[in-house]
């Protein structure tokens, strides 16, 4: 980020802050639904230190990660077959039309009973709701690599298996990661409304809990920290993209 | 008809009906009741059908208005900021950071404010359906493109003209995006709400149907919400081929 | 001494659409390379030559005739053969460096520095010594065409196939990387077959011009230059027995071309 934007950011922080605080003291709302950044502040410390907030947090962000990266294996598996097999692409293009606008939250009563109350359970609505970014950008990246490149690895006599691995997959990575970036967005939110209906700990059970128990600084806080995790999960992705994908990175001129 | 015709016509429904199978034969095999096969949830789907109907009803009333709030109020908020630099520049860091917030997360403090009736689920569906409306919008209102502006002038419109003549067309593309993701939130913050706060809904159906173990009743609640969301998204994508054809045909895609 | 030819190709028979619409490309298509042979393949516009060349690397199967490759019938693409085709910003690999993309299409048992340190050879033969660690990304276009042909000459192949290599490349590289080709064949002694539209490049690097007619394809004729190894811009394109050879093959072509009307 150049300077210029950084302190852009900085200056917007501060004027949203100061716009807060003013709302807050001048009661315009009354002071009950919106507490000052003291409080809120103070909420968030307290939580960090009686151990809630880490202890959620690490839940939270645990089963986000972890079902993500289960859920582009799986995404990235499912496109190679479907760029092996047009038929498999075509009946999967079905089942994709009817899953996808499955909000997550309808799946979690029915799921509990498949895969209890524990990590399963996470893991199963968040892939069921992420797979779809990195699986249909995989397809779309793998009709789209160029076929000279493919008629290359058929020179080396690779098998197709080989042509896959070593130069289908790779050229399609840049695209598969956009679908990544998207779909960490979304385990975030199947995480968080998994944990706010079915959990016993994690952000969402905490945020619930805290909202019926009327804590409303800790509710704030905890919003807030929501959006951070988003921040967080969004940065580890990029960090992935740049490793894994870096010369596409510099290529297209991004900051590095 | 040649075999390999046959077999593309046959595509689109093979594999699910393959899977459909497996799941029978699976559930047949098993044969516990919390396992359904296709048949129960069938069934199930008929016997509740009148329910379905009523609480799908309930919870899509909610999303529409719900939605059509949020899309009156931000589209023209979108606008403001996209075209007044000083106040875009301001809040856009502000909307960023909106944008990472997961929709879900707004049930609980809204819950503060408002309760837990229908005018609550409504503002707690206009809110998760604002964010996305009034990324987007902003967005598609900052690109400025300079011979629109001059057309305007040459044909002497006002700015309230050459905003809804010129601008609001331009940014259609992606102010429909905008649409499709927020009506993705709408759905989502609706059956949330639903289920943590009860009262109505399909979310309410579903969570009821989990209480009493009926599977198959909640496999068929979850079936309506499937086939709804595909219905909507046909819709939108109706209405954007209709307003947006001129685009689709400019940029040589297939739509 | 007449040794067997390297490549062959025999009453090659190409064919695409069904039925009504079925369009013959090639319609019985032979000619030959020997080793050490430096083969110019030029035709007509549209007259399938890189269906010809698809068909001879083994990528295309041939609807009737056949190709042999080393006296063996090629049904897939065979050991020893190599492909530098036209558009290289589609056929470099773009998450690989300069070095990396030639060591690429090293397949043998070598261990990786050996491979390092021939395709670092390679590629300085090429003129990329120091763009070893570059992207193509970060390459011009003929900067970016010499790694496809260094990539060619790494897999030590017995016949490099080179498919219009330089006509995406600006009519200046061109010539400069025409007698890099040239230099390059002699210096590994690699066998060559080029396929071109352009005449003057056909008869200025090549032994041998097969002059292709138009669709339905087959061999219009075969014209031996006789010019010797050593090539010069200017001072060969000035030579009689140049401009004369020059001259039947531009003859041959053109009198495939449709009437303008007037």
């Amino acid at each position: 980020m150049t300077a210029p934007l950084r302190l852009r950011g900085l200056v917007s922080l501060l004027f949203v802050l100061l716009v807060w605080e003013g709302i807050s003291r001048l009661g315009i709302v009354p002071a009950r639904y919106f507490p000052g950044l003291t409080e809120i502040f103070a909420g968030a410390v307290e939580m960090i230190r009686n151990g809630e907030l880490p202890a959620a947090e690490l839940m939270t962000l645990g089963r986000a990660i972890a079902g993500l990266v289960l859920a582009t294996l799986i995404g990235i598996a499912l496109a190679v077959l479907s760029d092996a097999s047009p038929f498999f692409e075509r009946g999967f293009r079905t089942i994709t039309g009817l899953v996808q606008p499955i909000p997550p939250a309808a799946i979690v009563p029915l799921a509990i009973f498949g895969f209890g109350l524990g990590l399963k359970l996470y893991i199963f609505i968040i892939v069921m709701v992420t797979i779809w970014g990195p699986y249909l950008n995989g397809v779309t990246a793998l009709r789209a690599v160029p076929v000279e490149q493919i008629l290359n690895g058929r020179m080396m006599r690779m098998t197709p298996a080989q042509i896959m691995w070593h130069i289908k997959l790779p050229a399609a990575m840049p695209q598969i990661f956009a679908g990544i970036r998207y779909a960490a967005a979304v385990s975030l939110i199947a995480v968080v409304v998994s944990e706010m209906i079915a959990g016993r700990d994690g952000i969402g059970y905490l945020l619930v809990r805290k909202s019926f128990s009327i804590r409303i600084p800790e509710t704030y806080a905890l919003m807030f920290v929501t959006m951070i995790n988003g921040v967080l999960l969004a940065a580890l992705v990029n960090l992935g993209r740049r490793v894994l994908t870096g010369w596409h990175v510099k290529q297209m001129g991004y900051p590095a | 008809m040649t075999r390999a015709r046959a077999l593309t016509l046959a595509a689109p429904v093979a594999l699910p009906l393959m899977l459909l199978a497996l799941w029978a034969l699976a559930a047949a095999h098993i044969g516990s009741p919390l396992f359904p096969g296709p048949g129960k949830v069938v069934l199930a789907a008929v016997q509740n059908f009148g329910t379905i109907l009523d609480q799908m009803g309930a919870t899509l009333r909610r999303v529409v208005i719900g939605f059509a709030i949020a899309a009156a109020t931000m589209v023209p908020l979108g606008i403001l900021l996209g075209r007044i630099r000083l106040l875009g520049w301001l809040f856009e860091p502000v909307i960023d950071m909106l944008a990472t917030l997961p929709p879900p997360a707004i049930v609980p403090l809204v819950m503060l404010f408002a309760g837990t009736g229908d005018a609550a689920k409504v503002t707690m569906i206009a809110f998760a359906a604002a964010i996305p409306i009034l990324m987007n919008t902003f967005e598609a209102s900052k690109v400025r493109n300079a011979m629109n502006s001059l057309v305007a002038r040459a044909l002497h419109l006002g700015p309230w003209e050459t905003m809804l003549r010129i601008d609001l067309p331009a940014a259609m593309p992606m102010i429909l995006t905008g649409v499709r993701m927020a009506v993705a939130a709408a759905l989502l913050v609706s059956v949330t709400s639903e289920i943590l706060l009860a009262t109505d809904g399909i979310g309410v159906f579903l969570q009821r149907q989990q209480e009493n173990f009926q599977i198959a009743g909640g496999m068929a609640g979850i079936l309506a919400i499937a086939l709804t969301g595909l219905a909507v998204n046909a819709a939108i994508l109706r209405i954007e081929k209709g307003l947006l054809f001129w685009h689709y045909r400019n940029d040589g895609q297939n739509g | 001494m007449q040794t067997a030819p390297i490549l062959e190709a025999r009453d090659l028979r190409k064919a695409f659409g069904a039925g009504a619409a079925r369009t013959p490309i090639l319609d019985g298509l032979s000619f030959s390379v020997r080793e050490g042979e430096f083969v110019a393949v030029v035709g007509p516009s549209g007259c399938g030559k890189t269906t010809l060349l698809m068909a001879l690397a083994g990528l295309m199967p041939a609807d009737a005739g056949e190709v042999r490759f080393r006296g063996h019938p090629v049904l897939a693409p065979p050991q020893g053969l190599a492909v530098v085709f036209q558009d290289y910003s589609r056929s470099l690999f773009p998450w690989k460096t300069a070095l990396a993309n030639v060591t690429f299409a090293m397949r043998g048992p070598q261990g990786r520095a050996t491979k390092a340190a021939r395709a670092e050879e390679l590629l300085q033969a090429v003129g990329l010594g120091d763009a070893l660690h570059k992207y193509p990304w970060q390459l011009s276009g003929g900067m970016q065409q010499r790694v496809a042909i260094a990539r060619g000459l790494a897999s030590e192949s017995d016949l490099l196939l080179l498919d219009e290599p330089l006509a995406a490349v600006d009519a200046q590289t061109r010539a400069d990387m025409q007698d890099l080709i040239l230099e390059l064949a002699q210096r590994f002694r690699q066998t060559c077959l080029l396929v071109t539209h352009d005449v003057d490049e056909a008869v200025y690097m090549a032994d041998k011009v097969v002059v292709l007619s138009k669709r339905p394809t087959r061999v219009a004729t075969e014209i031996e230059v006789a010019l010797g190894k050593t090539r010069d811009q200017i001072a060969t394109r000035e030579h009689p027995d140049y401009l004369h050879a020059r001259h039947e093959v531009m003859g041959r072509i053109r009198a495939f071309r449709q009437p303008v009307a007037s």
